[in-house]
């Protein structure tokens, strides 16, 4: 294999020392001079190394103060695999305990609510026929004042019809829509199915998380579709999260509920049944 | 104004309008028709080819990027034991498309940072890794490094350091030799942009536009104990992932076996969501406004 060009080589290595915290998050980076001396290489080399970092999101040029090793946002991990007769619904209590248990502060906007014909992707994972009415609630969700998120449930309009009328009112289901939908008209959500995708963001994204506008930060697209005690589905949930601030979990069979702290105390069983 | 030529322009290419590997209009085309100006059309055409819609070739012009049909890969215990080499085989054959995966390459070495950390070993640890690249119809799919903690190697699981696939997969020989059984798994799922093995390995464009996903998978059994961590890389343009949980219906993106459809006979097939459920509960066949269809 041909050796790498040295503006990679001189990128690789400053994006180990970003990653090790030799330079910490928001750091200057040294300056053009100093690196040119460093890597004992031309202006066009470090320049292209500074470019390729730039273009990762590793680093930021401020115009008349130098280049910054980029601030790391503390990534929220949101786990997929929750009770589904309680868990994820789009506006409730969960979410806001979710968060709050992890010692951040979720704000939810108020819904956005619109009648709309049903897209063929949202009716086809309703079993509508395309172009039949759903209801949609948007809500842009919050973690320490970012913006975290961008939920947009689809609700076959039948529901309304059935008497869930809240659907329709642009206010917060205080309860979340799983638990109102069970009691106001007995539809238990028994399972759910998550497709989960990364695109590059569209204008709306790019403007609600203050992304770079070269669509160099992909986002994760996560399609809900949760189903009642028939097997019918309920609504479509399309969640949109910045893939620089979002993490996904997912846990299946039986999982121990909290990791222990690495190294500690699990040396033991380690070392015994290795000798 | 050249956004909204580049988004009138993706639109077009989404619904199909532009087809899939068609060469986009010239310049002066879409100068004329957009009534723009050189830089606006070419910074238009720009911001496409940055987000992996169009791709510029010397000195033929400008195409329409084909498309890679996407593998979907099931989180969840439909498709097996977990990112094991044998049900993933099975379950790449079962959607009509070939599997191949490399020998793996098998590796011993010190445990640091997250390895250890999700096997719960010291730092330092010995550890065996177990690499392979997967590949779909050809193409490069998906990058995948197993760890296991030495002590297994050490208490009669051989085959772990043999640079040959594991028949039935290490899950399934784990059992077998030591008794040792996978109970749950978690995962975890994030995004970044590819280091230069894997731009190299999955072909991507040099500019890091096309992101992938990071799996890190851990496995445990019946004590709770990590017996395994799975990093699996993976294209976001060729890959995306399904999860259920409780009771969902039959699905369209879970390929089904010919052998296991007798299992699956007795539960709704929906895949064209047409059938329309036959037997509506009594409580929705009376709604008038759900007799046609389900809802």
């Amino acid at each position: 294999m041909m050796p790498d060009p040295l503006y990679r080589q001189i990128a690789e290595d400053l994006r180990q020392r970003i990653e090790s915290g030799q330079l910490g998050h928001g750091d200057q980076l040294p300056t053009e001079l100093e690196l040119r001396e460093r890597y004992d290489a031309s202006r066009n080399t470090v320049r292209d190394a500074v470019k390729w970092l730039t273009t990762r999101g590793l680093i930021q040029t401020r115009p008349g103060q130098g280049t910054f090793v980029a601030e790391k946002i503390d990534p929220f991990v949101t786990s997929l695999t929750v009770d589904p007769a309680t868990g994820r619904d789009d506006e409730g209590p969960v979410y806001l305990a979710e968060v709050t248990a992890r010692l951040r502060k979720p704000t939810l906007s108020d819904p956005r609510v619109e009648i709309q014909q049903a897209s063929a992707v949202i009716a086809s994972e309703l079993r509508l026929a395309e172009g039949s009415t759903v209801v949609s609630r948007s809500q842009r969700r919050y973690i320490d004042e970012t913006p975290w998120s961008l939920q947009t449930s689809f609700y076959p309009m039948a529901l309304v019809e059935r008497g869930a009328l809240k659907l329709i009112q642009a206010v917060n289901i205080g309860e979340g829509t799983v638990a109102y939908l069970a009691a106001e008209l007995g539809l238990r959500q028994a399972g759910y199915r998550d497709k989960i995708m990364v695109r590059a963001p569209d204008a709306v994204d790019t403007a609600f998380f203050m992304m770079p506008d070269d669509g160099r930060v992909a986002v994760f697209e996560v399609l809900r579709t949760a189903f009642d005690d028939h097997v019918r589905p309920i609504r479509v949930t399309v969640s949109v999260y910045p893939a620089d601030r979002n993490q996904f979990e997912v846990s299946v069979g039986s999982v121990p509920r909290d990791v222990p702290v690495p190294g500690g105390g699990s040396g033991n069983d380690g070392e015994a049944l290795a000798r | 104004m050249y956004r909204r030529i580049a988004e009138d322009l993706r639109q077009k290419i989404e619904s199909g309008e532009l087809a899939r590997g068609g060469q986009l209009p010239t310049e002066l085309e879409l100068r004329e028709r957009y009534d723009a100006s050189r830089n606006t059309v070419r910074d238009a055409v720009k911001w496409l080819t940055t987000r992996g819609l169009v791709e510029t070739r010397p000195g033929q012009g400008t195409f329409v990027v084909q498309k890679i049909d996407p593998f979907i890969t099931t989180l969840d215990s439909a498709t097996g034991l977990g990112g094991d080499g044998d049900a993933y085989v099975t379950v790449v054959s079962a959607s009509g498309r070939t599997a191949k995966d490399s020998i793996p390459r098998v590796e011993i070495q010190p445990a640091v940072g997250m390895i250890a950390d999700e096997l719960q070993l010291a730092e330092g640890s010995q550890v065996v890794s177990r690499h392979q690249q997967r590949l779909i119809d050809g193409t490069p799919y998906s990058l995948q490094t197993t760890f296991y903690p030495m002590r297994l190697v050490e208490r009669g699981a051989a085959r772990l350091i043999q640079a040959a696939d594991i028949e039935g997969g290490a899950v399934r020989y784990l059992e077998e030799a030591l008794d040792i059984k996978q109970v749950g798994w978690r995962d975890r799922i994030t995004v970044r942009t590819p280091d230069a093995t894997e731009a190299a390995f999955f072909r991507l464009p040099d500019d890091g536009r096309i992101a992938v996903f990071a799996t890190l998978r851990t496995g445990y059994d019946e004590s709770g104990k990590p017996i395994r961590l799975t990093v699996t890389t993976y294209p976001a343009d060729r890959n995306q992932f399904v999860m259920n949980v409780g009771d969902v219906p039959n699905t369209d993106v879970v390929p089904r076996l010919e052998s296991s459809a007798s299992e699956s006979q007795s539960l709704p097939s929906d895949t064209s969501g047409k059938d329309s459920r036959t037997s509506l509960p009594l409580a929705f066949a009376d709604d008038p406004s759900v007799k046609a269809k389900p809802w």
